[in-house]
């Protein structure tokens, strides 16, 4: 079997090319079931009454009218959810606090931020759902509330918990806030060095709470049985993640649970939780019928993860020669209502890009009256490379240098130490600055009118628990099965390295995502893990596949299985003594039941050896001097991806990170009136980019390091391409008005007032 | 023996003064050595932190081999979007 620690190179004739996709007939003719296209016999419409306010004590809460009504069949509240099922599941990447998760589905006492769910509602039309919360009563006594990093942060400010302790503070403080936890990290002396740098930059930088902004909104229906055996259809990035959640929260064995995932409409993270699906399941457990919850898009925005806004002061020093001898950062970001912000993932990636001997990071996860922050591709990394990068751009500025050179100057480098202590291994962080620097759009210098902006970024890249199995069909034909949900094309990888190893052509070959009781644990689709780990085990369980099929043909020969070669998907005979002919997949799956029966392999791993991944952007834009409007001209994603196993995909990950990541700096952010409450609830008010916002998005793979730890030298690619474009859009502007531009997003106001000298 | 580096202060709280030494063998290893020397330390090692070995981050893999000579690194558990 094998890893990639000790693959012999192969001859590729699948990976790198770009067949059709396998989803794509099916999403673009209609076919494609979506979590809310899921319909059942008898299913009842769900409908979830939300808290008008950020803060408020639940007095009391009266269902008696509304159950009244007719054709309501039941109503859930916080006090239909079991507490006591408190504690921690480790539910694939990490552990999950439960408790917080089960609160966050429908609140206990308070609600703690505009949109939090404090009931629901079964019936048999959303009509009388809706009607039905109308006479919902719920008594509150509205808190004072806070929203802002820097305003939880301050002496004084409205406490959400009143018995939350610091924690990572040495020694531990004594009074409550708002601050769940504190980290510090650094290594060298820093203040030394900062007093022997040439050139110091700092400054403080600021990005709003942006929200993934996937297309499908949360959507499930959760059937509960009359033998306690329940069924749960859902949009989500984990199936086994919903199953560990729900299961717990509704105090019920895994085993009874089966967690069936749909075709996903997007996710980046926002799906890698449960809001509703634990609600449908008790509505459904209390009244014995199949039920349905669809979050509208008002709700995706008041009542799911945005990521976290942050505030985050940055320090450089240099020498003249560029050298970067210490970096500090202070960053304090949002966790929304329950502590777990990314913030130390943002004090991990912050400086990963360079070598620099003296670092001293501090990292702040706070608390306000917001709605829980979930993930959002390479979370925590987008805000603090903004800061960093944007500080980089400024000391390029101040010693007249290229920016690229700069990096390249300060980048980490094969066998570099990162700033948590690690040593780097299997990088491409200077050949893709290379690649960029070698580039027409960046040799060519920007029209008339026109800056350009340049920032790279960093992400780890995780591997963890996969599942995958493989059969061989009786005409010869492969099925793929594995348990992640493809956010971002990886049937189409799987299928890819299956024909690969077995060597059939790809249309032969069918990708299926199972559910819960079809295949083994899978950890979510999340952190660019799914092509590295799950497709180390599709390619482990398509090697012991052939090894299987070289086995049936030497029964058939009636020769030593070392005397059979399989190549291009057939079994060749090497012993000279037989004179055969060779057998291809098809004659042997056709008579499998007289060589051993069906011929299939399922393959369970923990993936380790996931290989980090690195990106430089340059994004070409021009700003109207009368509207402040910014239009991006041209942009240019470059990325150490190992090997690309389909390209089209692989460059869409780049040019979708990239436009996110634009549209998180000039125009996306959460508003917030004085009373707490979210002024632009809607896709009309919260303007993300659209097609025509942006041009074509050039992309370069850079395959110089393929991953040795992966059969065909995969990296994850998907987190990397949303982590430079923030700070390459604000540098370029920043180059226009000849102002640090560093509060996001950069809208024309903003742009205005920048141009304008205020 | 392998020494354990970690940029986290929580993992240098548990520790107190002791030095994070351990033998050579396995993470599973190792972090019962840890445990045995400062309860609950090794516990909220294997709940909370990958471990980089060589440069090559290890997240619940308690099987993954320390050598005499292995760079051992402690770091916060990595989730992803």
């Amino acid at each position: 079997m094998s890893d990639g620690d000790d693959a012999p190179a192969r001859e590729l004739k699948v990976v790198g090319q770009r067949p059709v996709r396998p989803d794509g007939a099916d999403k673009v003719t209609g076919r494609a079931m979506f979590g809310a296209d899921f319909r059942l016999p008898g299913m009842l419409a769900g409908r979830v009454k939300r808290s008008p306010h950020p803060h408020a004590r639940i007095v009391s809460i009266d269902t008696t009218a509304a159950a009244a009504l007719p054709g309501v069949k039941a109503i859930v509240t916080g006090a239909d959810f079991d507490l006591a099922a408190a504690g921690k599941i480790e539910a694939g990447e990490s552990a999950t606090d439960v408790k917080s998760v089960s609160i966050n589905c429908m609140a206990h006492e308070k609600a703690l931020y505009q949109g939090h769910a404090v009931a629901a509602v079964a019936a048999t039309s959303a009509e009388i759902a809706d009607e039905a919360l109308d006479l919902i009563e719920v008594t509150y006594e509205v808190l004072p509330h806070v929203i802002d990093v820097e305003d939880a942060m301050k002496d004084g400010a409205p406490l959400l918990y009143p018995d939350m302790i610091t924690t990572g503070e040495s020694p531990a403080p004594t009074e409550p806030s708002n601050i769940a936890s504190k980290m510090v990290a650094g290594c060298g002396d820093v203040k030394g060095a900062m007093e022997r740098a040439d050139i110091v930059v700092e400054g403080r930088y600021r990005t709003a709470a942006v929200h993934q902004g996937y297309i499908e909104p949360h959507a499930c229906v959760a059937s509960w049985g009359a033998d306690g055996q329940a069924v749960v259809w859902a949009s989500t990035q984990g199936q086994f993640l919903v199953r560990a959640l729900t299961a717990k929260i509704c105090n019920m064995p895994l085993s009874d649970l089966k967690v069936i995932p749909s075709e996903i409409g997007g996710g980046f993270g926002g799906k890698t939780t449960v809001y509703l699906e634990p609600v449908a399941l008790t509505l459904s457990r209390k009244c014995g019928r199949p039920v349905k919850l669809v979050m509208s898009r008002e709700e995706v925005f008041i009542a799911s993860g945005p990521t976290s806004g942050s505030v985050i002061d940055v320090k450089l020093g240099a020498m003249k020669d560029g050298t970067i001898i210490a970096a500090e950062a202070t960053l304090a970001y949002q966790a929304g209502a329950f502590p777990g912000s990314p913030v130390n993932l943002g004090c991990m990636t912050a400086f990963a890009c360079y070598d620099i001997e003296n670092v001293g990071l501090v990292g702040y996860d706070v608390v306000s009256n917001r709605p829980k922050v979930a993930a959002y591709r390479a979370p925590g990394a987008p805000m603090a490379a903004f800061a960093v990068e944007s500080a980089i751009d400024e000391l390029a500025l101040k010693l007249n240098m290229d920016p690229i050179d700069l990096r390249l100057k300060n980048a980490v480098r094969e066998g570099a130490k990162a700033v948590y202590g690690a040593t780097l291994k299997s990088i491409g962080f200077v050949e893709t600055l290379e690649a960029v620097k070698a580039h027409p759009n960046y040799t060519t210098p920007p029209a008339p009118g026109v800056t350009r902006g340049v920032a790279a970024g960093f992400w780890f890249n995780i591997g963890g628990e996969s599942s995958a199995s493989v059969h061989v069909d009786e005409d010869g034909g492969v099925t793929v099965v594995s348990a992640n949900p493809d956010i971002g094309g990886s049937r189409a990888s799987m299928v890819m390295m299956a024909a690969e190893v077995i060597g059939v052509p790809v249309e032969h070959v069918r990708g299926i995502v199972a559910d819960t009781a079809s295949i083994g644990f899978s950890s979510t689709t999340g952190g660019s893990r799914v092509t590295f780990a799950t497709g180390m085990a599709v390619v482990q369980a398509a090697e012991r596949i052939v090894e299987d099929l070289k086995l049936r043909a030497a029964k058939t020969w009636d020769c030593d299985v070392s005397q059979v070669d399989w190549k291009e998907g057939r079994a060749l005979c090497l012993d000279p003594s037989k004179d055969v002919q060779p057998l291809d997949l098809r004659s042997i799956a056709g008579k499998s039941a007289r060589t051993g029966g069906p011929i299939g392999a399922e393959v369970s791993l923990n993936a380790q050896g996931a290989a980090p991944g690195f990106g430089v952007h340059v994004c070409d834009l021009k700003v109207d001097p009368e509207t402040g409007q910014t239009t991006i001209v041209k942009y240019t994603a470059a990325q150490d991806v190992g090997r690309a196993i389909h390209p089209s995909y692989v460059e869409g990950q780049l040019q979708g990170g990239a436009a996110q990541g634009v549209g998180w700096a000039l125009n996306e952010e959460y508003v917030y009136g004085p009373n707490g409450t979210l002024e632009n609830a809607s896709f009309l008010d919260y303007r993300m980019p659209v097609a025509s916002d942006l041009p074509m998005i050039d992309t370069i793979l850079v395959e110089s390091r393929p991953n040795p730890r992966h059969p065909f030298g995969v990296k994850g690619v998907g987190e990397v391409p949303i982590v430079p474009p923030l700070a390459a859009v604000a540098n370029a502007i920043s180059r226009i008005t000849n102002k640090r531009m560093t509060s996001l997003p950069l809208s024309p106001m903003k742009v205005l007032d920048a141009l304008s000298g205020d | 023996m392998p020494v354990i580096t970690t940029i986290s202060r929580q993992v240098h709280d548990l520790a107190g003064d002791e030095p994070l030494i351990v033998s050579a063998g396995t993470v599973r290893k190792a972090l019962h050595e840890l445990e045995a020397r400062c309860p609950g330390l090794g516990a909220f090692i294997e709940d909370n932190m990958a471990i980089a070995i060589d440069g090559e981050i290890h997240q619940d893999a308690l099987d993954a081999v320390i050598s005499d000579d292995s760079e051992v690194v402690l770091i916060p558990k990595i989730s992803g979007g």
